[in-house]
């Protein structure tokens, strides 16, 4: 590198750190490309509403409210890959459904690099559960109730010990996922799950919206304040975060 | 298929088999292959989209259990 550019380079990295590179690069942009992407001062958010049974691999019949997985996760895609959507709000009412495609909602949601936050209302079931803890944050209203249960066994069953074998594998999937995604462990949730006395006809315990809290599985009790404002606040730490990449990055190869 | 729900299985599958199977027909709407079910008075319902646009997904248009005038459809 010859003398007089590492000069200016040198002058360069030492007045931009915390300047943002241009401030009037929006304003630029659409001068020179006609591209409108102003964004709002706080990022904007998409909410996406979990309802009623989650739908699988069989259409149900028309007196369920379901939430179809084969619409929702090229959604999840398209979230991810907009220049215009900063992050993803997950509003959970559901009683459960198809444990493949709530488990492949929760796992595209786990993996999502975009900031993600859940809130949890009225009920979050069974498969609902892991869907809840995928998001890096999640609150639950007070009032709402998550209920933890064994899977069933549907469809021919075959008596044989094998039987319960790949069930104790099915179930596994869920406890491993959600002791992954949340500070409750695998024997703390297993636990939980085969719990007798709690509920009228079946093993299982219902979690409160703070015994859900307590147990580890949701981070914090709230509404939709908190659930926003926390989800602004994680938009708010990447763009920082993003913006001191960069800037390492230029200041790495001017070296 | 494992449900995995509070709600029992029977509850979830009622009339799954008794129920008569609408005729979805398959078509184009706004640029996008859609499932629909004909409605009354020349209209039809969304069932489900078929693309491989992940952006087609976010159009409220598109979503399924929207209404559509037939005439929109092609």
């Amino acid at each position: 590198m010859r003398e007089e550019d590492r000069v200016t380079f040198g002058n360069t990295s030492v007045t931009t750190p915390d300047v943002p590179i241009d401030n009037n690069t929006n304003l630029d942009e659409i001068k020179e490309l006609g591209k409108a992407s102003i964004k709002t001062k706080k990022g904007n958010i998409h909410c996406l509403t979990v309802i009623g049974q989650i739908e699988g691999h069989m259409v149900l019949p028309p007196q369920n409210k379901t939430t179809k997985y084969e619409h929702v996760i090229p959604q999840l895609v398209a979230i991810e890959e907009s220049e215009e959507i900063d992050g993803l709000l997950l509003i959970l009412n559901t009683v459960g459904g198809d444990v493949e495609a709530g488990l492949a909602i929760a796992e595209m949601i786990a993996s999502m690099s975009k900031p993600t936050v859940s809130l949890v209302l009225g009920g979050g079931h069974s498969i609902g559960v892991p869907m809840a803890v995928a998001t890096r944050y999640c609150f639950i209203a007070p009032s709402a109730t998550m209920t933890i249960h064994p899977i069933r066994l549907n469809g021919m069953v075959i008596g044989v010990p094998q039987t319960y074998e790949y069930f104790d594998r099915m179930q596994e999937r869920v406890v491993q996922f959600v002791a992954k995604n949340s500070k409750i462990s695998k024997d703390n949730f297993r636990k939980l799950m085969l719990k007798t006395g709690e509920l009228a006809n079946d093993v299982g315990t219902v979690l409160f919206g703070d015994e859900a809290v307590k147990h580890g599985l949701i981070d914090e009790t709230g509404g939709l304040r908190d659930a926003l404002k926390k989800l602004y606040e994680l938009i708010e730490d990447d763009k920082k975060k993003k913006e001191g990449n960069a800037h390492n990055k230029a200041s790495e190869e001017l070296q | 298929m494992i449900l995995y729900s509070i709600v029992p299985f029977e509850v979830v599958f009622k009339d799954y088999y008794e129920r008569d199977h609408q005729s979805k027909i398959e078509m184009d709407y706004l640029g996008e292959k859609v499932v629909v079910v004909p409605l009354s008075n020349n209209r039809y319902r969304i069932e489900r989209l078929i693309s491989t646009s992940p952006k087609a997904y976010l159009n409220p248009k598109l979503m399924p259990g929207s209404i559509i005038q037939g005439d929109e459809l092609s």
